[in-house]
């Protein structure tokens, strides 16, 4: 157990899309810009997603009518949840990404071979391969700064706090004092997401005014490792399977052949 | 509310981007495997004029496993860093994770690697290339002795498991087209069994002498097309509504030709119909069933992984 759950409460209700948070990331990591900027073609975001170069993204979640007389824009600060159950954490091969005394999840750069899997077991599309190191990348909290008692960059230059740092726990009762408030003020679909039901819960987590899809997050996110038990199984009846086909054809002659000539093979040209 | 018009990123996931290499990886793990595994069972229980046969079998899997140790290093982002899958540099403790497939798998990639070592070195004094006292003592030992029997078992069950453990290995993620069907170890295993078969087929010399083992060769080969084909058939049953990524469009149609047609349907004809191409028969099946055994993991591997950020 981590000597300190150190996380962050993402209140998208108070989130308006500055970017600043993700300006301060790539300031404070040293993330390069990616090769060009370029419209999406499909949303006024032009950065897209989260990549190895952003570990941040301001999420923009543009919601129209029918007849496109009303519209909605829904603003998410999205990065790393920083998992209790971390699926890339159960994947990774060499224990290059480990949890911190903040209880974070870290990517050990020096170990990190670049294999990939990791990717694979994230259910939120967090983590990339830089091209430039050659490693996994994703969001640290900003290990370095909370080694010396500061709080990640993002929380320090988000302008309508949104993005509060501090202990887990003290953060998760301001988030159900505030979804009690949004609920009051009509916002019917106000829910948290990221408590324990989530992954043993986010050490980043939300406040959502939509149900999670609408942000493009799962709905029930699993361990990759969920299926290892029945692809497992699976497995070991297909071996069987193809053993004893295999068996079956290489035997049959055989029992005819019991008087087979014993003929020397101690050597095969 | 209205829904978002730009379907925003409804499936939040991002794609490993594994390519080419991966792609022949698996083929020739499959290959490397199921050499290996028919060798092995053929030399227990087949007759003594099988061993002939069996030997150039056990000549395949060594050479194949080391291609795929050079992909599997070669496709890493950081290849000099490849025996951190092995050896955890921080404590200097040996690096094992039992729920983690690929770290499973790197050692029995390893282990196999032993195995086939020395089924190699085995064949290669049987064929008596080799003649060095010693090793003729320790590969007789090890593939003839008491002892065999438990080694071989023991080599083949690696061999299962490097045939497997690669759809274990997709299975254990995220991408829904990698997830949905717990079948895919077993169509890797089974598609895996029929390329070494076939090429086991294209390796044994024509010689009145192996004929007998040419005969049960063709017959389990054509058990493993029948079984792939069952398989096949299951996988894309339980892949339920991601199937389309996999039966339709441009994977699509590798599938149906490629796969299907090309490399079960038609094999299995010939093997049916062994007189329908004269001699050539032997060959052209087999090489059908080894462009068909790749063209699927070409289909499983890239399909669904199409169609998501970093693709």
């Amino acid at each position: 157990m981590a000597e300190q759950q150190m996380g962050m409460f993402v209140d998208t209700s108070t989130c308006h899309g500055c970017k600043a948070c993700q300006v301060a990331c790539k300031e404070w990591n040293e993330l390069p810009m990616e090769d060009e900027i370029k419209f999406l073609g499909t949303s006024y975001d032009n950065t897209g997603h989260l990549s190895d170069t952003n570990w941040r993204h301001v999420k923009f979640v543009e919601l129209f009518s029918e007849d496109r007389s009303d519209a909605r824009w829904l603003f998410l600060s999205d990065s790393c949840k920083h998992c209790q159950h971390a699926g890339c954490m159960e994947v990774c091969p060499t224990n290059a990404i480990i949890r911190t005394e903040f209880d974070t999840v870290y990517i050990d750069q020096d170990t990190c071979i670049g294999c990939r899997y990791c990717i694979t077991g994230c259910p939120f599309g967090v983590i990339e391969i830089s091209h430039i190191s050659g490693t996994a990348q994703k969001c640290t909290l900003c290990y370095d700064r909370l080694q010396v008692g500061q709080q990640p960059a993002c929380a320090q230059a988000c302008p309508t706090d949104c993005i509060q740092f501090g202990e887990v726990s003290s953060l998760m009762k301001i988030a159900e004092e505030r979804e009690v408030l949004l609920k009051n003020m009509g916002h019917s679909k106000a829910q948290i997401y990221g408590k324990s039901d989530i992954l043993g819960g986010l050490n980043v987590f939300y406040m959502l005014t939509e149900e999670p899809k609408v942000y493009g997050l799962p709905e029930n996110p699993q361990l990759p490792q969920k299926n290892m038990a029945k692809s497992y199984m699976f497995s070991v009846a297909g071996m069987v399977a193809a053993g004893v086909l295999a068996l079956l054809a290489f035997r049959s002659k055989r029992m005819s052949q019991k008087t087979d000539i014993d003929q020397d093979q101690s050597h095969v040209v | 509310m209205p829904v978002n018009p730009y379907d925003y990123f409804t499936h939040q996931v991002t794609s490993p981007a594994w390519h080419w290499e991966i792609v022949w990886y698996f083929f020739f793990a499959g290959i490397a495997a199921g050499t290996y595994i028919t060798s092995t069972i053929a030399q227990l229980a087949g007759s003594k004029n099988d061993l002939q046969g069996v030997i150039r079998g056990y000549l395949i899997g060594f050479p194949v496993i080391l291609i795929c140790g050079i992909l599997l290093v070669t496709d890493l982002d950081s290849p000099t860093r490849f025996l951190h899958m092995l050896w955890y540099p921080r404590e200097n403790i040996p690096m094992f994770k039992a729920h983690s497939p690929m770290s499973v798998g790197g050692w029995v990639v390893g282990l196999f690697g032993a195995f086939s070592f020395i089924g190699f070195l085995y064949a290669l004094v049987k064929m008596e290339k080799i003649k060095t006292p010693w090793l003729v003592k320790l590969t007789s030992f090890f593939h003839e002795s008491a002892f065999s029997k438990l080694f071989l078992i023991i080599g083949m069950l690696c061999g299962f498991y490097l045939g497997t453990y690669t759809g274990v290995l997709a299975n254990t993620s995220q991408l829904p087209g990698w997830t949905a069907s717990p079948l895919l170890p077993v169509l890797f295993l089974a598609s895996g069994m029929s390329a070494g078969m076939a090429l086991m087929l294209l390796v044994t010399p024509k010689k009145s002498e192996l004929n007998e083992y040419k005969h049960k060769l063709e017959r389990a080969d054509k058990y493993m097309v029948i079984l792939e084909l069952v398989a096949l058939a299951l996988f894309l049953i339980t892949l339920g509504q991601w199937a389309g990524k996999v039966t339709t469009g441009f994977y699509g149609f590798l599938l149906w030709v490629g796969v299907v047609l090309i490399g079960l349907l038609l094999p299995l004809l010939l093997k049916w119909k062994p007189n329908l191409l004269g001699h050539r028969t032997t060959l052209v099946s087999s090489l059908l069933i080894l462009v068909g055994g790749y063209v699927l993991r070409y289909v499983v591997i890239m399909g669904p992984q199409s169609g998501y950020f970093g693709f």
